[in-house]
């Protein structure tokens, strides 16, 4: 079953008196389980096409449906509350709230859930395990290297057990040693746990992991296989 | 809520010294703010005593048309009788007095006055006039019509004690009468227009010259041991004696009265331009903390932070500034008006000023504590309305916007 899936999907910018299409009639389905990495130029649209699927943005036109859900139908405040519960997110720039230590900040998506301070602390020291930073977990993000803030984000991208993780461009700002343990963790997890991961990504070291590529190029899929 | 409380918390103190600034520029306001506040209450309250036990006592009692017309003719109905009454309650002070206007003259100066004719041992211990008198010497038995002026007067009339100065006045039958008086001391008062207005005669003397028996008086002032007294008293007086008007001292000095009122009522505006000065310090900082987190904010928003809990959250770091500062410029405050409000301020400098206005030198700062709950409640209604805006900016974010990437 696909988890998500985008038919005639656009998303258009005004620019002065032109318009920019960032995102240009995309059909795309993604399946659960998946480790897809989307892929293609600086410009190229990929970001668009994540926001959009993320419920970040709204498209000019199309649909976005996640696990059946048409998404581009939610209000404002439908859409953060459907992202809390379906959807796991990790940033470029890792993007941890600086105030909180690595538990509190895997936590807090599950405070916003509303689950259970046991089910919290169970879950969160679960998941800083499992990405390796059992150790780190009382430092706050300034006290952790980038690769360690990375995997921090990733344990929090998972703490609301989402539907599937959103990482865009993930390891822009890491070291080949922390790409490596990164991409390592992802994929155990995804291999493991079955979660379903959706990249967006230019680092040829997250080219080689990926299972499936889909290239992007003026807003338009080229390419999309399976390797 | 908890979690927000923790986040906003440990928020403000990411940027210590300008959460420090905030802070103490509250600290200082506050401060500021109850501090003129209680040593403005201190100048009205040392005002109102000062006038009570130096002038007007807590309670008069006249002849019902003395107060319109101050004509010899209107004696106390029954000054006897009163004077019996007072013998019997001994728990108040009381002086029965002659009063008058005439014309006070010397080769050098002549010039209207009120004529104060008093029992020397009474107006001793009711009015502390006695203590008053700088040269010469108080009132007594002894002599032929001894006179007490005030400093500012003997300057005018260039005399001093032993001189003769010449009183002119009315008396029972319209007829003008003038006497000869001696000086036998010059006394000062807090204020100086009463120097210059006043002069005091025995009631003995001043009798004689209007033809009036000398069980006979225009006015008897009380002054009692308790302020609480004032309205019972009034009232029980009034129920014995019918015939005579009593009057309280806030019907005698209505301003005086007033003037807690409206002094309270003017404090608490002042604070509010102060906290409304304050308040757009806070805002600026706010806005700036909004403004420079844009990014994580729409990371918080992105992950799934309803937009009712970043406006929460703002708000909660704008309250605890408030909750940080309001507390500590109350308790500076208080300190500082308890520190002060045994010792005073002395403000001799501007002692001249002061005694026009009828009150002393040293200034004793006192505050209703009424007053430090407004001023907390002025705080934290101001804060919440400053909080508002920036939270407001914070909710219009789009996460998109603000992170530019996902």
């Amino acid at each position: 079953m696909s988890v998500i899936e985008t038919q005639n999907l656009s998303r258009v910018y005004q620019d002065g008196d032109s318009e920019i299409h960032a995102v240009d009639k995309i059909d795309l389905s993604v399946e659960a389980g998946e480790f897809t990495a989307i892929i293609g130029p600086s410009g190229s649209g990929k970001t668009t096409l994540l926001n959009l699927i993320g419920g970040l943005d709204n498209p000019t036109s199309g649909t976005v449906t996640v696990e059946g859900k048409p998404i581009h139908q939610l209000k404002d405040n439908e859409l953060i509350n459907f992202r809390l519960q379906h959807i796991g997110f990790v940033f470029q720039a890792y993007n941890l709230i600086p105030v909180l230590s690595a538990r509190e900040n895997v936590e807090f998506i599950m405070l916003l859930q509303g689950q259970s301070k046991q089910e919290r602390e169970s879950r969160a020291k679960e998941l800083l395990q499992a990405v390796g930073l059992e150790q780190q977990m009382h430092k706050r993000p300034s006290e952790l290297s980038g690769g360690q803030q990375q995997r921090v984000a990733v344990a929090r991208a998972l703490a609301s057990k989402p539907s599937f993780v959103l990482a865009d461009e993930p390891t822009a700002n890491l070291d080949s040693k922390s790409t490596e343990d990164l991409l390592d963790i992802m994929h155990k997890l995804n291999k493991e746990e079955g979660i379903t991961f959706l990249f967006s990504t230019h680092d040829q070291r997250v080219i080689d992991r990926a299972e499936r590529l889909i290239y992007v190029e003026d807003g338009k899929i080229k390419s999309d296989e399976k390797q | 809520m908890k979690v927000l409380l923790k986040i906003a918390w440990r928020n403000i103190w990411r940027h210590r010294l300008r959460s420090l600034v905030v802070i103490i520029s509250i600290i200082l306001g506050i401060w500021a703010g109850i501090f003129v506040s209680a040593f403005s209450f201190g100048l009205n309250d040392q005002r109102k005593v000062s006038m009570i036990r130096n002038q007007i006592s807590h309670l008069q009692v006249h002849n019902p048309r003395f107060s319109e017309d101050q004509s010899v003719q209107h004696l106390l109905a029954n000054s006897p009788k009163l004077e019996e009454w007072t013998k019997q309650n001994t728990d108040a002070q009381y002086a029965f007095r002659m009063k008058t206007m005439g014309m006070a003259a010397t080769a050098h100066y002549g010039g209207g006055v009120q004529i104060i004719g008093i029992r020397p041992e009474q107006e001793a211990s009711l009015t502390g006039l006695q203590s008053r008198v700088d040269s010469g010497s108080y009132l007594d038995d002894e002599g032929r019509n001894p006179i007490l002026i005030g400093a500012a007067l003997a300057e005018k009339l260039e005399v001093k004690p032993g001189s003769k100065v010449i009183l002119s006045f009315s008396d029972e039958e319209q007829n003008l009468v003038s006497a000869s008086f001696k000086v036998r001391g010059l006394y000062h008062d807090v204020s100086s227009q009463i120097e210059k207005m006043q002069v005091f005669v025995r009631s003995s003397d001043l009798q004689k010259l209007l033809g009036v028996q000398s069980n006979q008086f225009h006015e008897l002032a009380i002054l009692l041991q308790d302020d609480a007294q004032v309205e019972a008293q009034a009232q029980a007086i009034a129920a014995a004696f019918p015939n005579e008007k009593v009057e309280s001292w806030k019907e005698l000095a209505p301003e005086l009265a007033y003037a807690d009122e409206i002094m309270s009522q003017a404090l608490y505006f002042v604070i509010g331009i102060i906290m409304l000065a304050l308040s757009f310090g806070i805002i600026n900082t706010m806005l700036m903390a909004v403004l420079e987190r844009r990014k994580e904010l729409g990371v918080l928003m992105s992950v799934g932070m309803s937009k009712r809990r970043v406006f929460a959250m703002i708000i909660l770091e704008t309250l605890f500034l408030a909750l940080l500062s309001g507390p500590m410029g109350i308790i500076a405050a208080y300190l500082s008006v308890s520190g002060t409000a045994e010792t005073g301020l002395n403000l001799a400098m501007f002692s001249d000023g002061l005694a026009s206005y009828g009150i002393g030198t040293i200034i004793y700062p006192v505050l209703p504590n009424s007053f430090y709950f407004g001023t907390s409640a002025i705080v934290f209604i101001m804060t919440l309305l400053a909080a508002l805006y920036p939270a407001r900016h914070a909710l219009k974010l789009n996460p998109v916007e603000t992170m530019r990437t996902l």
